[in-house]
């Protein structure tokens, strides 16, 4: 069976073309990126003194972090050694500082937020879709890049502080 | 398309056509310069805030989310899956879907499901969806899944096949299964996007995309294409004659499509326009018509217009609303023999036009509780069939009708414990066509331990008869119209286990049960030997299918599916045609020395064709793509059929031979710019 010359052409174009792509690669990994914005957050937000003696990062549902999350547990925030927790019960929630909803729970949103309502809790949606639906923070990929948005009013509600510095750079604040 | 009634047949002398020879050129540049990129730092978290968010990400791998409100095991191809594995159509993506066999009688693709494919139906046993929008035309029902399709496949975000009788949400066709298939945001696009593909046997494919979003969420994606193959000569041993022209076929494999599409959401609405338009060659000589004759093909075109509207109408109540507006054309024409040394071109039409509503409401207000529930009408103004000899033109059909269909559904979700949720639907729909029908389906999901999830589901569904098998008549004799066919039912009893292990890999086992009556076929009446469609036959179908995935850290991904199925018929006891006894899939992607290299083996095992059996076959597909040649360029070259395996599909009443060959190896190369 002789080989089609233009498959030939075509593969071995692509083949020359390969080394030269390397040098092209600026990606990250999508949660490698998004653990160290979590961390970046704490910058801009103050949360009220607690009586909590590490600073907790609870993540809920089909962790997409896994070792990355585990990186930030050698980080502090104010002082306090950050604690990376897979949470699952509802009065866990309240204990954290960053609540970190997954992708996997975008249909339970609803529920998980109303657990930690008024709590000075920091909620992350992980999803699109999951916009203005009461999470503090919302991601997003715009394309290749993470954008984020913020509700302003529920992060008020929460006794949260937020920084104008990041309010400015959040793609939608309402 | 679409007929069976038979006309006298005689060989006729071959026509020697000299086709100007095309030759296309595509010029490549694979070497671009790469642009220098700094290389990612090793701790992001040293960076500040706008240093991350101008890096770019390598999307996570993940099981993407089912978005479906199906509680059975449904399965999610995505973008990343279409480019990783070279899916041309809808009809390619469909061939990696567990249970799913697609045949192809080179003039349409027709969908399998769960050992049910008989050759001759028209997809109308399958629920396509697009963003929403019911797409199976209102004269056959059928939904396509090849070029004919509606959108263009680079358009597509995601498609998902949700298995089982759908009817308690979607009403009419929703027999098998639903076919949910969800198109880009501007957004994902963001700029302009360029695509050009040339293929094997004369195929080449150009497509502009323009897709652009705005900060408070408003999103437009515009996209036109335009496809072109002149296909190979064709040799059909039962015609190898010299009356005609030896079996071969000469350039009667060409296809052209043409497709539009638009969508522009602001502020909660969201507007749909889409057109296709797809002209083919059909080479077969199906319907006894003359052998090799250029004057052989059909034309289908369909068009949608749509307004949807979302909100949150209250705090945990969502409402959507939408109306739409749709159209179908048909023409094809089939060319016979006189009787007098001559031919003469007859043409089948089948116009239709419909348009409806559609309110739903989701309310999540009582504990424990997510209530949905809607109310549809769908008013079909036009499902008109038309037969007519061609100069002079001597009518003999022309059937015009209307009708309207209103109907009602609710469906609950109670979460009766941490663990245990119910899920119980309803849908009540009245029809011009078909009368009432109501169809139920009940879910129970118990999450044994947060990895794994058995579910044990019943339920019910319905295809009405449609126009043509109802009033088709051939006025030469032949066949006549049966107005009191009643629609088609199917009972599905299914269980279903789902295992995480972690996050990243999955296993999903699934066992079937359907029980489908008055089938709608073409019988001989004894009384005048007319063809009339009637409710005779009743099929009992059953069977296992196993799939496991799984995304390992070094960017592998595979999945990998078993399908067991026994489908037969009731009353004669013997097999279905065109019914597999198993069917075994593996799609794997991974990355290659800075490529991504994705591989499709997809085995089909015999089946029964109408006069015998054709024998088992396994078909590889490999494709190498990669994304970083130089910014914003992507490339992919594919080859499928990788080892040239000949292989068969049963052929359908209307043709003259029992199997038809399908294409040995062929070959694409993709080049995607955007700027």
């Amino acid at each position: 069976m002789r080989l089609n010359a233009r498959i030939a052409t075509g593969l071995l174009g692509l083949a020359l073309a390969a080394p030269a792509a390397a040098a092209y690669a600026e990606r990250v990994p999508e949660y490698e990126l998004k653990a160290a914005l979590l961390y970046n957050l704490t910058h801009f937000v103050e949360w009220p003194e607690g009586r909590n003696r590490s600073f907790n990062v609870c993540i809920v549902g089909e962790d997409p972090f896994g070792a990355l999350a585990d990186a930030l547990a050698t980080k502090t925030v104010n002082g306090k050694p950050i604690a990376v927790r897979r949470a699952a019960v509802s009065p866990e929630l309240k204990s954290c500082q960053i609540l970190f909803v997954a992708a996997s729970e975008a249909d339970s949103l609803g529920p998980i937020l109303e657990a930690v309502k008024g709590q000075p809790v920091l909620t992350v949606a992980d999803a699109d879709g999951s916009a203005r639906r009461g999470a503090v923070v919302t991601l997003a990929l715009e394309g290749p890049r993470i954008a984020f948005d913020i509700d302003a009013t529920t992060a008020r509600a929460a006794g949260l502080s937020i920084s104008s510095k990041l309010l400015r750079l959040a793609r939608t604040v309402y | 398309m679409r007929r069976t009634h038979r006309s006298a047949f005689s060989p006729f002398p071959d026509r020697n056509r000299r086709r100007a020879a095309r030759r296309r050129a595509l010029a490549v540049s694979l070497l671009m310069v790469a642009t220098a990129a700094p290389a990612a730092p090793a701790d992001l978290t040293e960076l500040s805030l706008e240093q991350l968010l101008g890096l770019e990400v390598v999307s996570a791998s993940r099981f993407p989310q089912k978005r479906s409100d199906a509680p059975s095991a449904v399965t999610v191809i995505t973008a990343a899956d279409i480019k990783a594995y070279g899916h041309r159509t809808l009809a390619d993506i469909l061939r990696s879907v567990r249970g799913l066999h697609v045949t192809n009688d080179r003039n349409y693709s027709y969908l399998g499901a769960r050992g049910f494919g008989r050759t001759g139906d028209y997809n109308g046993r399958i629920l396509l969806l697009v963003d929403g929008y019911r797409i199976n035309e209102n004269v056959y029902y059928s939904a396509f899944i090849g070029q004919e399709f509606l959108v263009d496949v680079d358009l597509i975000e995601r498609v998902e096949f949700v298995p089982g009788p759908g009817s308690a949400l979607y009403g009419n066709n929703a027999f098998f299964g639903v076919l949910n298939v969800i198109t880009k945001r501007g957004r994902d696009v963001n700029g302009i996007e360029l695509s050009a593909e040339a293929g094997g046997f004369g195929a080449s494919k150009g497509r502009l995309t323009y897709g652009q979003s705005a900060e408070d969420g408003a999103d437009l994606l515009l996209s036109a294409s335009g496809y072109d193959r002149r296909g190979d000569n064709l040799y059909f041993p039962e015609f190898d004659s010299p009356a005609t022209n030896n079996g071969v076929a000469q350039g009667r494999d060409g296809e052209r499509h043409g497709s539009v599409f638009a969508k522009v959401a602001n502020n909660g609405f969201t507007f749909h326009a889409a057109q296709v338009r797809r002209t083919k060659g059909v080479p077969t000589a199906s319907y006894l018509q003359v052998f090799n004759d250029p004057r052989s093909r059909t034309y289908d075109a369909e068009s949608l217009v749509g307004l949807a509207y979302e909100t949150a109408y209250a705090p945990k109540v969502d409402v959507a609303a939408r109306v739409f507006y749709s159209q179908y054309d048909y023409w094809g024409d089939y060319v016979y023999d006189n009787g007098l040394g001559g031919t003469y071109v007859n043409r089948d039409e089948s116009p239709g036009a419909w348009w409806g509503g559609e309110l739903k409401l989701v309310h999540r207000t009582f504990e424990a509780h997510k209530l949905v529930g809607g109310v549809e009408y769908q008013r079909d103004t036009r499902q008109d069939i038309y037969n007519a000899d061609l100069d002079p033109t001597v009518v003999k059909l022309d059937e015009r009708h209307s009708g309207k269909r209103e109907s009602v559904y609710v469906q609950d979700e109670y979460t009766l414990r941490a663990d245990l949720l119910l899920s119980a639907g309803l849908r009540h729909e009245r029809a011009t066509i078909g009368g009432n029908m109501t169809n139920p389906r009940v879910a129970l999901i118990y999450k044994a331990t947060e990895e794994s999830t058995f579910k044990a589901i019943y339920g019910t569904a319905f295809r009405a008869p449609n126009v043509y098998e109802l009033y088709y008549a051939a006025l030469s004799g032949g066949m006549k119209a049966n107005p009191d066919l009643k629609p088609e039912q199917i009972a599905t009893r299914e269980l279903v286990w789902e295992r995480q292990f972690g996050p990243k890999a999955r296993l999903t086992v699934a066992a079937f049960d359907n029980h489908i009556s008055d089938l709608i076929a073409a019988v001989t009446d004894p009384a005048d030997s007319m063809l009339v469609f009637e409710n005779v036959a009743s099929a009992h179908a059953r069977g296992l299918e196993v799939e496991g995935e799984r995304i390992h850290d070094s960017g592998l991904r595979w999945r990998a599916s078993y399908s067991l199925q026994r489908a037969e018929d009731l009353e004669t006891g013997e097999r279905l045609v065109n019914s597999p006894r198993r069917l075994a899939k593996l799609n794997l992607s991974a990355p290659v020395a800075g490529v991504r290299a994705g591989l499709e083996v997809q085995y089909t095992d015999n089946r029964r064709t109408l006069q015998g059996e054709t024998g088992g076959y396994t078909v590889t597909n490999l494709t190498v793509a990669t994304e970083s040649l130089a910014k914003g360029l992507e490339a992919s070259a594919s080859v499928y059929n990788l080892f040239d395996k000949a292989y068969v599909y049963p052929a359908g009443e209307e043709h003259s031979m029992d199997v038809l060959r399908e294409d040995g190896r062929s070959w694409r190369l993709k080049l995607n710019y955007r700027f």
